[in-house]
Formats: structure tokens, sequence, C-alpha cells
């Protein structure tokens, strides 16, 4: 296949995945290009420096294309696009997400009949829809959310307390298929996360923004702090709350309880995830989360609230818990029952969280999904189910 | 600690727009190999045959990718060709910024622009503080006193944070440059104003603002030395200049055999003549 992604920035530091997927076709034998519209990412990285070195990734021969979308009309990148497009005899066009890479894709597909897929991450579905979101998901071949939990929302399975304009969307079945991210299978532990009677450190990744409601779990650790002398919180990340926070866990008596590191690099975080017992995602809204699944890589029970890819990475008892988004009470009781557990049996839940996440979300089983899916999409046949 | 750039790791940058530049550019960056042989190179060439929009493709050791300039040049063998391309430079450069300063370190960039038709013979000794916001450049001074003081961008270099003064600085050249390129503007200097002026005005506007960075101004003859004087090679510069301007500018004169063969420029005695001069031809003297 000849395949042209389109993406919002090439390469990002903050979409590493991109970058794997990419490399994982390329040594399949695909012939691949990108095209990096230039334009922002998430909110909450701007201004977080980082680089990546697509050689050290063996990507430095796949062709790019660089565009500045602030400086482009929408028909000025879809021309240029098309272009590129034609330059490398692209088969199929996959867009990531399903704001202007999927509006441009859908552009040059109108122009050249190129058939193209569309990846959907949460801000995609449950915040900001593309205005085209209608045209988006009737001309593309197949609209991949990166998790059920936004498939549903999507076309209205499950509905979100405010909706944004376009959703539900009118998504024929046949072409929906979730495509999650994923890790490469180096990165699962061999053995569950090292657990204590001592010592049990509760950890959470992420942005500290509001959206991630870590002052749940410090309300959660400040209930519990006198049953579990050995319970300690670390927070890895960084952001616009984190005097708040230190100044909630300072208010609540467990200021030398609770550590946040500001945010760190991706190699930097994995190593600290390294030190946790047991992780905690209380986010209010997501679109998959990968830190949880990083965290079920890690070997840990996981407590989870229901949005993203949560109900996917946990089989309640078996390797954690999921609770409602806000329900403090709840986290609190998940925690008490892991704490009072022992470290045996959270061990044991451990051992459940490799095994599920594993195999749901290894690179080795998700990437040859992934191909089937350009594959169908190329051919015209139905996409595998 | 003060240092001497050539002790520093740096990105060297160009790009060459039209044909008649290639070659320069070549000459170019094989004396930049042989001066300063760690430093990566980003260089582009265009414009690409197949795009809608201005493209060139861009060698470096991230490996080959097209950057589309964002504006129509609109080209038309006019002297207006030239003031456009020569605008596109404000924009290349805060796209290296953005893109390519990493190569030698993640957070903080340092990078060298060169014309295409500069001719290093030394490495470059240009003194700076290694962590401290810099653009340094040779300098014109009006000794009239009428204003008109310049940056000379034939040579550059631009130290700093990724998202520091320096890359605002840039930000803000590359808009400018972009602005002018859509909509020339009248030509108000005594010599063809370019992106050059447009720097130099950048520059005055951050000089004014709360943030902080360092201007060093270069000595004209040692960074841009211009080697011909009646019809002969007089001197080298640390940096040569062989001022392709006198070439492209003006629609007349592009078919002019100039600059010089590579080798007279690069091994040609002190008042060798030129070859094939004629002084009735001669424009710059």
């Amino acid at each position: 296949m000849n395949i042209m992604y389109i993406v919002q920035h090439w390469p990002s530091l903050f979409e590493t995945y991109m970058c794997r997927e990419v490399q994982w076709m390329k040594n399949r034998g695909h012939k691949v290009a990108v095209v990096s519209l230039g334009s922002e990412g998430p909110m909450g990285f701007r201004g977080v420096s980082g680089y990546i070195d697509p050689s050290a990734l063996g990507l430095d021969e796949v062709p790019v294309l660089r565009l500045e979308a602030k400086h482009l009309s929408k028909d000025e990148m879809a021309g240029e696009a098309n272009s590129f497009a034609r330059r490398h005899n692209a088969d199929l066009i996959d867009a990531h997400f399903a704001r202007e890479p999927a509006e441009v894709a859908c552009d040059v597909h109108a122009a050249s009949g190129i058939p193209f897929t569309v990846r959907m991450r949460g801000g995609d579905v449950h915040s900001n829809t593309s205005p085209k979101l209608g045209s988006i998901v009737d001309r593309a071949s197949a609209i991949c959310p990166v998790s059920q939990f936004l498939a549903d929302v999507l076309v209205g399975r499950r509905k979100l307390k405010s909706a944004p304009n376009g959703i539900p969307a009118d998504v024929s079945p046949g072409k929906l298929r979730v495509l999650p991210y994923n890790l490469s299978a180096k990165y699962l532990s061999r053995e569950p996360a090292k657990q204590s009677d001592d010592v049990q450190i509760v950890g959470s990744i992420g942005r500290l923004v509001p959206l991630k409601r870590f002052q749940d779990i410090i309300a959660a650790v400040a209930g519990l702090s006198r049953e579990f002398p050995g319970l300690r919180l670390l927070i890895i990340g960084g952001g616009v709350l984190e005097a708040d926070l230190l100044e909630q866990a300072r208010r609540l008596g467990v200021a030398d309880r609770v550590e946040i590191t500001g945010f760190k690099s991706w190699d930097e975080t994995m190593h600290l995830a390294g030190r946790f017992h047991i992780y905690v995602q209380p986010s209010e809204l997501e679109g998959f989360c990968l830190t949880a699944v990083e965290a079920a890589f890690k070997g840990v029970p996981l407590v989870l609230s229901r949005t993203g890819i949560h109900e996917e990475c946990v089989e309640p008892g078996t390797n954690g818990y999921l609770f409602d988004a806000g329900d403090v009470a709840a986290l609190r009781g998940h925690l008490r029952s892991l704490l009072s557990a022992g470290a045996n049996r959270r061990r044991e839940m451990g051992s459940a969280s490799l095994e599920i996440a594993g195999g749901r979300f290894s690179e080795e089983n998700v990437m040859p999904r992934i191909e089937s899916v350009f594959q169908s999409a190329i051919s015209g046949a139905a996409l595998p189910s | 600690m003060i240092k001497r750039v050539d002790e520093l790791p740096a990105v060297l940058t160009c790009f060459a727009y039209r044909r008649e530049y290639f070659a320069e550019m070549e000459g170019m960056l094989a004396t930049v190999r042989e001066h300063h042989p760690d430093w990566p190179i980003v260089a582009g060439r265009g414009p690409v045959e197949g795009f809608d929009l201005p493209t060139l493709e861009v060698e470096s050791p991230l490996g080959k990718s097209y950057w589309t300039i964002p504006v129509p040049l609109e080209l038309d063998g006019s002297e207006n060709d030239w003031l456009r391309v020569v605008r596109v430079k404000g924009w290349w450069l805060a796209q290296v910024w953005r893109n390519c300063a990493g190569l030698v370190d993640a957070d903080f960039c340092r990078v060298v622009w060169a014309d295409a038709d500069a001719r290093f013979n030394g490495a470059l000794d240009i003194e700076v503080e290694p962590d401290a916001e810099v653009v340094a450049g040779p300098w014109w001074h009006d000794r009239e006193g009428k204003g008109l003081d310049t940056i000379c961008s034939g040579l550059l270099l631009f130290q700093g944070a990724k998202e520091g003064v320096v890359g605002e600085i840039l930000n803000q050249w590359s808009s400018n440059c972009l602005a002018q390129i859509r909509n020339l503007p009248v030509q108000n200097k005594p010599w063809p104003d370019s992106d050059q002026e447009v720097l130099t005005e950048v520059l005055g506007s951050f000089s004014n603002s709360a943030a902080s960075f360092s201007l060093i101004k270069l000595e004209m003859d040692k960074y841009v030395g211009y080697p011909i004087k009646d019809g002969k090679l007089v001197k080298r510069a640390l940096v040569d200049s062989w001022y392709m301007i006198d070439k492209m500018r003006l629609p007349e004169t592009r078919e002019a055999a100039w600059p010089p063969p590579e080798e007279y420029r690069r091994t040609a005695a002190i008042g060798t003549p030129l070859p094939g001069w004629n002084p009735d031809d001669d424009r710059r003297e």
C-alpha cells in the first residue's frame, strides 16, 4: 500500500504512537508519506518543549510535506496535499484526526477519488467537532475512534451532559471500527509490580487541568490516611492546577504524602511510573487515556473513572475497579478495598492487568487490525470485524 | 563563559529558490563542510514541480521533506521576483528554528544562515555567551546619519531558547516578510530593500520591548566581504560574498557570466584578474 498520513504536526513529541505506526507500516513494506499541517496540538502542551529525532526511529526516509495551516486556506492545503498524494501515488489517506486533517483528507478525496480513513480522538467527538463532520463520516471509507466509549458517543449510544455540534452523527455501522492507541509489547512488564504492606504508592499521570479531576484523588487519599499510614500519592504531570492541588493537600493535612512532579518526558514518566502500586485515573472525560494503558503495562491494579478507554482496561474485581467521575466516596471505597486486600492480592490483580492490557492494547495485536482496515478501505471490501 | 561559535553546535541553513542558485549553494555548503564538519545542514531547493504553491525540497539529517511557502510568489520575470524570493528568508529561518533546531539541542537553538553566494575561508569566530539570546550579523553603519543603518543578512546567527525572544523575533520577521511578499512595499532606500531591512525593523521593535537579547554587529568586510576590486581579486574575508544579486535582481542581467568560476573563487591568488573581465560591464565598482 502507498499510505499518506495527514496529521496536525509531524513529528509530535506528544503523539509518538503516530511515529510508531508509520514505522510499523514502513517495516511491513508499505510506502508511507506524511502531510504535516502545522496546526496546533493539544492545548495543554503548548509551550512545553520537546524534540523527536525521526532518524532515531528509522523515519528519516519518510517524505514529509510541511504546510502552515495558519497561513493557508483549506483549499490551498487540500491542493498541496493532493499534489503530494499524486507524487507518492497514494492508495489511501489516513487522517489523524477528525478536525483539520480529516477536512483536508475529505477535500483531497473529493478532488482525487483517493479513499480515506479517519482516526478520531476525544476532542473530535466529545468537545470540539469539525463543522464538516457530516461530510467526513459520509465520505470516509472507515471511521475509527480510539475507544468504544468514543464510538458510542459518536453514534448516540452514550449521552454526554452536553453534546457538541454534530453529535450524534449518522455513521453507517459498516464503516465504524474502533482502533485503539497501543504500546509495543516490549513495554509490557514481565511481572506485576512489586507490592508492599508497608508503603503503598497510589499513582496518576496527566496534565493538571480541571477535566482530569486530580483533586478527587487527593481528597480520597486524605480520607484514608489514618487507616493506612504507608499510603502515598504520586502525580506525574504539570499544569495550571499544580499550586491549587498542593494547597489542597496541605489543607487536608496530607502535604507530606503527596508529590507532584511537574511535566516529565515520556521516558522519565515511564521510569517514575515504576514506583506505582495502584493506578488511579479520575478524569471527567477522556477519549482514550493512554496513561491508564501505560500503567496497566506496568502490572498494577487500576481504579478508573467510566470514560475513554477505561472500561476496556478494567474487569471489575479482577484487575481493578470502575467508578463514576466525581464520586469521591466510590473512589475512596475502591482504594480502601485494594489497600485492605494486601500485597499478594494486589499483585494478583496487577498480573491480571498485564494480561488484559497486553492482549487488547499491544502494538503487535492492534497494528495488524489497522493494516486490515486500510486494505479494506482501498479495495472497497467490507471492513474486518 | 564566552565561546566562539565554531566551538558550539549549530545548524547551518540556506535555501536556493530558482535553479541558478543550486550550484551556487552547493559551492557555499562545500566551504561550510570544510570549516564546520560537525554542523548539521538544512538546505532547501525549489521550486518543486507539481505543487500549486511554491514548495522547496528540504534535505537535512531529519530526512527529506517538502516545505510549502504559504504565499504565492507569482514570479513573472520582473525585478519583483527577486524582491519576493529574498523575503522568503524570514519565513525559512522561522521554519528551521521550529522544525530543525533540535538537531543540536532539544530546547536551545543555534542557527546560522549563509547566503548561497557566501564562501567560507575559515571557521566562524563570532563570540557569544552560549546560553544567551543572541542575533548576530554584519552591520552597515550609515555614516551620513540618515537612519539607514541595517543588518546585512548574507550571514546571520540566531541563538536562544526555542520559545525565547529570538524565536519571537524570527516569528515576527517571518510574518512581516510573508506580508510583504503578498504586497511588496514601495522601495524607499538607495538600494533595493529586502528581507534584511525587514529584519532590521523587527530588531528595532524588539530592542524597545522588555524582552532582552543581544544584537552583535559584525564587521561587514570580514563576514560578507566582497573580494573584487578593479577586476582583480584583492582580498579574502573570513566569509566572501559573491553578490548573486548582480545577476539575479534585474531581468537584463540574468544571463550575465557572474559569479566567476568556483575554482577562481576558491584558489585564485590575490591580484588575479577576473576571467573575462570587461571594465565596461562592471556595475559594482
